[in-house]
């Protein structure tokens, strides 16, 4: 298992968020999460990524626990995450943008930066060529001076997820990537989805659109009130009476 | 950012160094040299709030105290007959530092205006504690620095008490520190301290660890503000506490902002506008200070990013030419 959660419970004062989840992610799979606004999907997310500290339970990635743990070491350790409300680094070229991204994994220091010697220029120049091919990979080669906040809100939603791919994750976390999208918008995503996940990166998917989450992922866990209330093929949990219900509310 | 660009950048450098060197025939006097090199003097200030203040985005009301840390370093350690003037900015240099890092650790856990208050408190307690440590400090005024006085490279005697001579030592520590945070500032860790500006929650989600690159920069920062400090105590004689008030730190933001948060180029711009205007200004006598403020007042509100902000955001082809 990629990703294992067990038992993993947030209180914020006496509300629970998210109580008592168990559920994995196996390696190369597309998993989503739906469930109601308010069912806990993104406070899991931000738990996974190191943004809230458990109040109880684990979180296992590769068999090591990571809950509580800062986000960027778990950035390092290979979890990558875009968030609902987009965030980037918006006075900063596309190019530049994407060249952050890559700080995990590369480790010129002060000395390096200073005096600019062989081994900092040289990964200064890989860097560049790393940038350049997820450019390529997430279409935005043809604005890559332009500044990001100067972008479409879809280019912006494809930039982020440029960024988290330079930080070379095994697993990433996408929180609604195509909220508010056109279907034109919305299959261009997709597209560039199944391309990651054919790259081998395990995808981690938060959708509030059914139809979308259905056709996307592999395997699907609902929540509601932040607890697990169905798992399984997308077919089954569509059909899921207690998952009906939690859309559409009790007739 | 392609080497290509490069190329146009380094003619405005060569021409600005080449007016700066000129500088000392240009201005004529005494007190025209002192305004240069005062000004020389703040570039290197500035330039560094502008790292932590421009290129971090964290506002500091601090660097005024770092900057009096500096000078009193150098200055007692002189007075005292410790060490002379070099191997004291040295120690000056690396006590600021330390006092940064120290200060910045519990101090950068807080953020925005909480970070600028908690500095500016810092700021008043330095101050408090160069006037009444009389002991150490002499209160109200440490006299009777030295300096670097007279040195000898290879038979070539360099005086130092010669105004001009000094100009030109703080000009070769200001084109040192801008080098040193433009590079910085084009690597990495420059790269690590902008996006901590632009979205601290992503840079954390991509493996930036803040405090350790707030603390970094503070502390650098901190280190180049002691080298300003060490500099004015070396060239003045004469040091008061006033220096370190929140005061200096207000001086010091306002040339940040004025020339431009974020950029080089603006470290240089901002401290030659705030201490040339009131000079520029001596005709309008008792009425200067209002002009001034009004000055101030129309570039902070049709200039948001500052004057070399300003010019940069006229043509994409600018940005490209002035750092």
């Amino acid at each position: 298992m990629l990703l294992e959660v067990q038992g993993l419970t947030k209180f914020f004062g006496g509300l629970a968020a998210v109580l008592d989840l168990d559920f994995n992610v196996g390696k190369g799979e597309i998993l989503g999460i739906i469930g109601p606004n308010g069912s806990g999907k993104t406070t899991l997310f931000n738990l996974i990524t190191g943004v809230h500290r458990p109040t109880r339970g684990n979180i296992l990635f590769e068999g090591r626990d990571i809950g509580g743990k800062p986000s960027y070491h778990i950035a390092e350790a290979g979890i990558a995450r875009t968030f609902q409300l987009t965030k980037l680094f918006g006075r900063v070229s596309v190019f530049t943008n994407v060249l952050m991204g890559l700080h995990c994994r590369t480790k010129t220091g002060l000395w390096g930066a200073l005096a600019r010697d062989g081994g900092s220029r040289w990964e200064e120049k890989e860097s560049g060529r790393k940038v350049l091919d997820i450019l390529d990979f997430t279409g935005l080669s043809g604005i890559r001076e332009k500044t990001a906040e100067l972008l479409s809100s879809e280019e912006q939603r494809r930039l982020m997820i440029a960024i988290a791919l330079a930080t070379g994750p095994k697993l990433l976390l996408l929180d609604e990537p195509t909220a508010g999208m056109s279907a034109e918008e919305t299959d261009t995503v997709v597209a560039l989805m199944n391309r990651m996940h054919e790259m081998g990166i395990t995808l981690l998917l938060i959708e509030h659109n059914m139809k979308m989450a259905m056709s996307v992922c592999g395997r699907i866990v609902a929540l509601e009130n932040g607890t697990k209330i169905a798992e399984g093929p997308p077919a089954q949990v569509s059909t899921d009476e207690r998952v009906i219900e939690a859309y559409l509310g009790k007739d | 950012m392609g080497r290509k660009y490069l190329r146009p950048r380094i003619w405005i450098y060569l021409a600005l160094a080449a007016l700066l060197f000129a500088l000392p025939w240009i201005v004529t006097g005494r007190y025209g040299i002192y305004l240069a090199t005062m000004v020389g003097i703040f570039v290197i200030l500035v330039i560094s709030l502008n790292l932590v203040f421009g290129f971090t985005g964290q506002i500091s009301l601090a660097h005024g105290a770092f900057y009096g840390i500096g000078a009193y370093t150098c200055g007692i350690l002189q007075v005292k007959g410790i060490l002379p003037f070099w191997p004291a900015l040295v120690v000056a240099i690396l006590f600021t530092g330390i006092i940064g890092i120290l200060v910045g650790i519990p101090m950068l856990r807080t953020r925005g205006p909480y970070f600028a208050i908690g500095t500016m408190c810092l700021g008043i307690i330095v101050s408090l504690v160069l006037l009444n440590w009389q002991s150490l400090t002499g209160g109200t005024s440490l006299g009777g620095i030295a300096g670097p006085g007279r040195m000898n490279i290879g038979g070539w005697e360099i005086d130092f008490l010669s105004s001009k001579t000094y100009y030109y030592l703080v000009l070769i520590f200001d084109a040192l520190s801008l080098f040193l945070i433009y590079r910085l500032i084009h690597s990495r860790i420059g790269r690590a301290l902008i996006a901590i500006r632009e979205e601290e929650e992503l840079a954390e989600s991509i493996g930036v660890n803040p405090m350790k690159f707030k603390v970094l920069s503070f502390g650098i920062a901190a280190m180049f503000a002691g080298l300003g400090g060490g500099l004015y105590a070396g060239y003045m004689g004469a040091i008061d506490p006033d220096i370190a008030s929140v005061g200096t730190s207000f001086n010091l933001l306002v040339m940040v902002l004025m020339g431009g948060a974020g950029t080089i180029m603006g470290s240089i711009v901002g401290p030659i506008l705030l201490w040339m205007i009131p000079e520029w200004l001596q005709a309008a006598q008792q009425y200067r200070p209002l002009i001034f403020g009004f000055i101030l007042l129309l570039i902070i509100i049709f200039m948001p990013r500052g004057i070399v902000g300003w010019v940069r955001g006229l043509h994409p082809k600018i940005s490209d030419w002035i750092p």
